[in-house]
């Protein structure tokens, strides 16, 4: 049953890891690529703010020079090369055309809808079509699926059976390796169920002598200090008697 | 030719070589020899002859484009594509002055003047007529389609005018066929 317990534990630590790995390469993977198409989709408002000050300096009634056209261009090229994304000549065209479009009817018209049109173009060229979406939709669920079946399958009783060190593990963040915590709940049973000693603790470096301290009389473990603990409890020498002789009283682990 | 049209082809050509404020209705009579109440017999106003040359403007243009793509007897997809084409012939040719809402929207800048408003209507009736080939194309979305190439087209229009030989004209309609292509 300890080896159960044990296993289980693992596996589900195993899972937090996989999770966090996981969603932190889907939003890494989201930053990466916001960040990429962001000084794209600001290019509407770098490109309006353009035309206001334009609009105020030279007046609504004002008709684009070469100058004007010179500069719209810049901005487009400007954005581009913050964005790194390789674009085709063609749509750095077509939203230059658009852009200059756009300033034209807004100058007419005072209606930023010609911009809505810009911002339409930029956005449906950069987003995936429907196809890579439903990809990354049926790769996502696919994981999901994954994560579900690897669920333990006896919740309740695996949570009544926590130790204190599986408790205090699982609100840590540390960077401990699975294996190595899990070790470590097996040195905690073990010491609850015999009567251990431990010679040279007086001995101990600081750190493992703090961290061996804490494990023993609280149960729990920090997550900087696994390491130390490990250490120490090489140095645990327990002796475990027979089921019928263990005194009364003693606390037990359940065992089926 | 009658005189109206005689009246309106000298017209034209001075909007188009001075442009329309600085053709003053004198000039027009001086240079189509008419007398002054021959004009406002049949234009009682200048902005009714300049009205009567946008509309003339507008109608060539669409007359030319219906011509060409019955010619080419083509489907769908590929109309769209064709129109692209030429659209980018139409601003490419040498006597290309501007399309003419823009024209109008230039030359009377203010919101209240009929004629700017009429380049309104003459806006809406180039994206109408663009909406509906997309639709015959089965764009996605046939309106935004329409306006988007409406606005393109604009803006490659004013390039190709502000820096001639420049190969805006050609670029616009490889922008514009990547633009329908993401429609479709």
């Amino acid at each position: 049953m300890n080896l159960l317990v044990n296993m289980n534990h693992t596996r589900q630590r195993y899972e937090r890891i996989c999770k966090a790995y996981a969603a932190h390469g889907l939003w890494a993977i989201g930053l990466k690529k916001w960040a990429k198409h962001a000084p794209l989709y600001r290019l509407r408002n770098n490109l309006a703010g353009w035309n206001r000050q334009r609009i105020q300096q030279a007046g609504a009634a004002s008709v684009l020079n070469v100058q004007d056209i010179s500069s719209i261009r810049q901005l487009i090229d400007q954005a581009q090369q913050q964005s790194t994304l390789p674009l085709s000549p063609a749509l750095l065209d077509q939203w230059f055309f658009l852009a200059i479009g756009a300033v034209q009817v807004e100058s007419q018209t005072a209606s930023s809808k010609a911009w809505q049109l810009f911002d339409q173009s930029i956005h449906s060229q950069l987003e995936k079509p429907a196809f890579y979406r439903s990809l990354s939709f049926g790769l996502i669920v696919s994981l999901c699926v994954m994560w579900m079946a690897f669920a333990p399958v006896k919740q309740n009783q695996i949570q009544a059976e926590l130790s204190p060190l599986e408790s205090s593990v699982s609100q840590a963040r540390g960077s401990a390796d699975p294996v190595t915590l899990s070790l470590l709940n097996l040195a905690y049973q073990k010491m609850q169920n015999g009567s251990c000693q431990l010679p040279q603790a007086a001995m101990l470096p600081e750190v493992q002598r703090q961290a061996f301290i804490m494990f023993v009389t609280e149960g729990k473990v920090d997550t900087d200090q696994v390491e130390p603990l490990r250490q120490a409890l090489g140095y645990v020498s327990c002796l475990y008697p027979q089921e019928l002789m263990r005194p009364q009283g003693r606390d037990r682990l359940p065992r089926e | 030719m009658n005189m109206r049209d005689k009246i309106l082809n000298i017209a034209s050509s001075l909007f188009d070589s001075r442009g329309i404020q600085a053709s003053g209705v004198d000039t027009i009579i001086l240079e189509a020899g008419v007398a002054k109440a021959t004009l406002y017999k049949h234009f009682p106003s200048k902005n009714q002859l300049i009205t009567a040359y946008l509309r003339d403007k507008s109608d060539k243009f669409y007359a030319w484009l219906n011509a060409q793509m019955a010619s080419k007897k083509v489907e769908s997809q590929e109309l769209l594509l064709l129109l692209c084409e030429l659209m980018a012939q139409w601003i490419s040719q040498p006597e290309f002055r501007g399309l003419p809402f823009h024209i109008a929207a230039v030359e009377f800048p203010e919101a209240e003047h009929p004629i700017n408003q009429y380049s309104v209507v003459l806006s809406a009736e180039l994206q109408g007529y663009l909406c509906e080939i997309a639709r015959h194309a089965g764009a996605k979305d046939p309106e935004a389609l329409g306006q988007q190439l409406t606005i393109l087209f604009e803006g490659a229009a004013l390039v190709e005018r502000l820096t001639p030989n420049t190969g805006a004209a050609a670029r616009a309609k490889e922008a514009a066929m990547t633009l329908v292509r993401n429609a479709l």
